[in-house]
């Protein structure tokens, strides 16, 4: 329990750290501090995440791991692993209550219906010992499945996931007679979507693209980014500001966070 | 890989220059180069001929291809295979980018060689979304793509090779029980 | 020329003393560009890198002697700068790729068996153990001594992702092969295809493949 519980709080303990640490106001010294906290957290990101783009970022983050696998240090996956899953309890959880706020009793008792993280769910899962059985959530159910199979593209994944494709290969780790149809759900899903998720990302040029990826999957927006940096590299190329020097991102934002530091 | 690494790649392309000096050969680590003399053609890497046309000491012969007619006839070829055409040059558009850029007056109808290039650029870049397309979309593993250069390759890598990858492991979710959903547990 | 990314270190090493200097070039270029392009770190290429050096350091000396002004000086720095470009990139990929794999390319130097070469320069060795370090005492520092007395170490192994082998890659097949033959879906081909990958030398390609687990291109008959 305890090897499983510690790496996915900790990083959510810093994620929280990094959106939970208040905008700096000017004077106070514990705002000073706290501020340091906040750019050594996104220090620590810089130091140990890794790469997509290798000479477009100071620091590469870590990409997500897509199906069944998770990446540790992936801000996606620690991310992912937080979405909450319909569960039921199959046992007595002695003294656990308080997990469980819309009752008062002490345990969460048999049969108890309730909503769990997935690093959590997938912690307490086991083949053998029935502890907790886990439903499908509904955009992976049979219904929205024949939706998909119709036409992939009318459906909005990021209002339906944003971790549609990660977290239904997720899903996989429980046993259910619909896993076969799940995988081949998602896989079909993104080979539908694929040509217009290409055809925006290499068209795009120089123009608001939030209406082109409000309607992806987190992997699929990640694909568009790629997508974009080729495009927007061979333009910049052609048009010949490729040889111009710019100053690298991490210096102009060091600039700025000097300037914020600046009065004290 | 950034345009400008291919760009660089290009560079070490062979183009005729006439130059106006006289020089021994030189040694390079790469290679001989030379001897020079006033109005007699010869052979250089394309980095050094814009070097030395931009110190006006040099015209730069464009290479036979870059030509309208028969930059014309590859456009026509392109426009009528379903298949990528054969390039004049492994890096034409790069070529053509730095030779127009740089030689404009030693290359007849250059804006109209410029056009011609695009063209043909945009046709092959069409098909290889195309095909890129119905390569997911088929679940091949592998495809011969003859004739595709560097820089059309570049424009595409990233986000193509992503997709197959991503492609591939939702494929790989079909085969259950494999050994990957084991390591997990941390 | 070619064909010697794969070969063995004993088979490069009576190829080098007959190497002219603009081939040494070309195998810088080529070892850059397949460094670039591979999802894993490649095993280094110390003895080219070194070459590569000594030219530049002798052609640095010769051009020290040359009088101001000299046309031919000028051309032989921009050369110099050029190679330069080229080294550096291809060193500073391949620091990429520690500081992405550290764990991993740390493990596999330890589980190295003797007198098989080493993925790593000696210098990259050092960086290598040092960017491990530098990245335990910095988790420590911020984060890990806070927690449960228990729950104070990472596996690094396990929290930083490896090098994905499956990936796909372009190559770009520069001789006639007879005896390949690439089908579509089954494990075994999968993984002959990877080693095609490697012996033709990988570099801007126009297949795709690279596979799991074995890197020995073993099974390959040259025609």
């Amino acid at each position: 329990m305890n090897r499983l519980l510690w790496p996915r709080s900790l990083s959510g303990a810093l994620i929280g750290l990094q959106v939970l640490a208040p905008k700096p106001q000017t004077g106070s010294e514990t705002n000073t501090q706290q501020r340091k906290l906040q750019v050594r957290v996104r220090r620590l990101h810089s130091v140990c995440l890794s790469h997509t783009q290798m000479d477009a970022q100071p620091y590469f983050p870590v990409q997500a791991g897509v199906g069944m696998e998770e990446n540790f240090l992936s801000l996606d996956d620690i991310l992912l692993s937080h979405e909450r899953l319909p569960v039921r309890i199959e046992c007595t959880f002695p003294r656990l209550g308080f997990l469980e706020r819309s009752s008062d009793t002490q345990d969460i008792v048999e049969g108890t219906k309730m909503e769990l993280p997935l690093w959590l769910s997938k912690g307490l899962y086991e083949k053998k010992r029935r502890v907790l059985s886990v439903e499908l959530p509904k955009v992976y159910r049979e219904g929205w499945r024949t939706v998909f199979n119709a036409d992939p593209n009318v459906v909005d994944l990021h209002k339906r996931g944003p971790y549609y494709y990660s977290l239904g290969s997720q899903m996989l780790h429980f046993e259910s007679p619909e896993n076969p149809d799940i995988a081949q759900t998602l896989l079909q899903t993104f080979i539908g979507r694929f040509r217009r998720t290409m055809d925006s990302s290499q068209n795009a040029y120089n123009e608001d693209t939030s209406a082109l990826v409000e309607r992806l999957d987190s992997l699929e927006k990640g694909l568009f980014k790629s997508g974009q940096s080729g495009l927007n590299g061979f333009q910049s190329w052609e048009k010949g500001q490729a040889g111009q020097l710019t100053a690298s991102s991490l210096v102009l934002n060091y600039r700025k966070r000097k300037m914020a530091d600046g009065p004290h | 890989m950034d345009p400008a690494e291919v760009e660089f790649l290009s560079e070490k392309e062979i183009v005729k220059i006439i130059p106006n000096f006289s020089l021994d050969k030189i040694y390079l680590i790469g290679g001989d180069l030379g001897p020079f003399n006033p109005g007699l053609p010869v052979e250089v890497p394309v980095w050094l001929a814009l070097n030395l046309k931009q110190r006006q000491k040099c015209r730069i012969v464009p290479p036979e291809w870059m030509d309208v007619e028969k930059l014309e006839e590859i456009r026509e070829l392109e426009r009528k295979e379903g298949t990528f055409a054969p390039v004049p040059s492994p890096y034409y558009m790069e070529l053509t980018k730095l030779l127009l850029n740089h030689a404009s007056d030693n290359i007849p109808k250059a804006d109209e060689i410029r056009t011609l290039v695009k063209d043909i650029w945009d046709t092959r870049i069409a098909k290889l979304r195309l095909s890129a397309d119905s390569f997911i979309n088929q679940q091949e593993a592998h495809a011969k793509l003859d004739n595709l250069t560097l820089m059309e390759i570049n424009t595409i890598r990233s986000f193509f090779l992503d997709s197959l990858n991503f492609m591939y492991k939702l494929r790989s979710n079909m085969q259950p029980a494999s050994s990957k959903g084991k390591a997990m547990d941390y | 020329m070619s064909d010697a990314l794969s070969d063995d270190g004993s088979h490069e090493d009576s190829q080098e003393d007959v190497m002219t200097p603009a081939e040494l070039i070309v195998k810088l270029e080529e070892a850059w560009l397949n460094e670039k392009f591979s999802p894993e770190l490649m095993e280094n290429r110390s003895e080219v890198v070194e070459c590569v050096m000594e030219q530049l350091t002798h052609m640095e000396a010769n051009l020290q002697r040359v009088k101001k002004g000299d046309a031919k000086a000028s051309i032989h720095r921009m050369e110099i700068d050029r190679i330069r470009f080229v080294l550096s990139s291809y060193l500073r990929s391949r620091l990429q790729k520690i500081e992405k794999f550290f764990p991993h390319v740390l493990e596999r130097e330890k589980s190295r068996g003797e007198g098989e070469p080493s993925l790593l320069s000696p210098e990259e060795f050092a960086f290598a153990k040092e960017y491990l370090a530098n990245t335990e005492t910095y988790l420590k520092a911020v984060a890990l001594k806070r927690m449960p007395p228990n729950l104070q170490t990472v596996d690094m192994i396990k929290a930083v992702p490896q090098p994905y082998l499956d990936s796909f890659v372009f190559l770009r097949v520069k001789e006639r092969q007879e005896n390949i033959l690439v089908e579509p879906e089954t494990d075994d081909q999968r993984e002959f295809v990877w080693s095609c990958a490697v012996d033709l030398n990988v570099e801007v390609c126009v297949l795709v493949w690279m596979a799991p687990g074995d890197h020995e291109p073993a099974e390959i008959t040259r025609p």
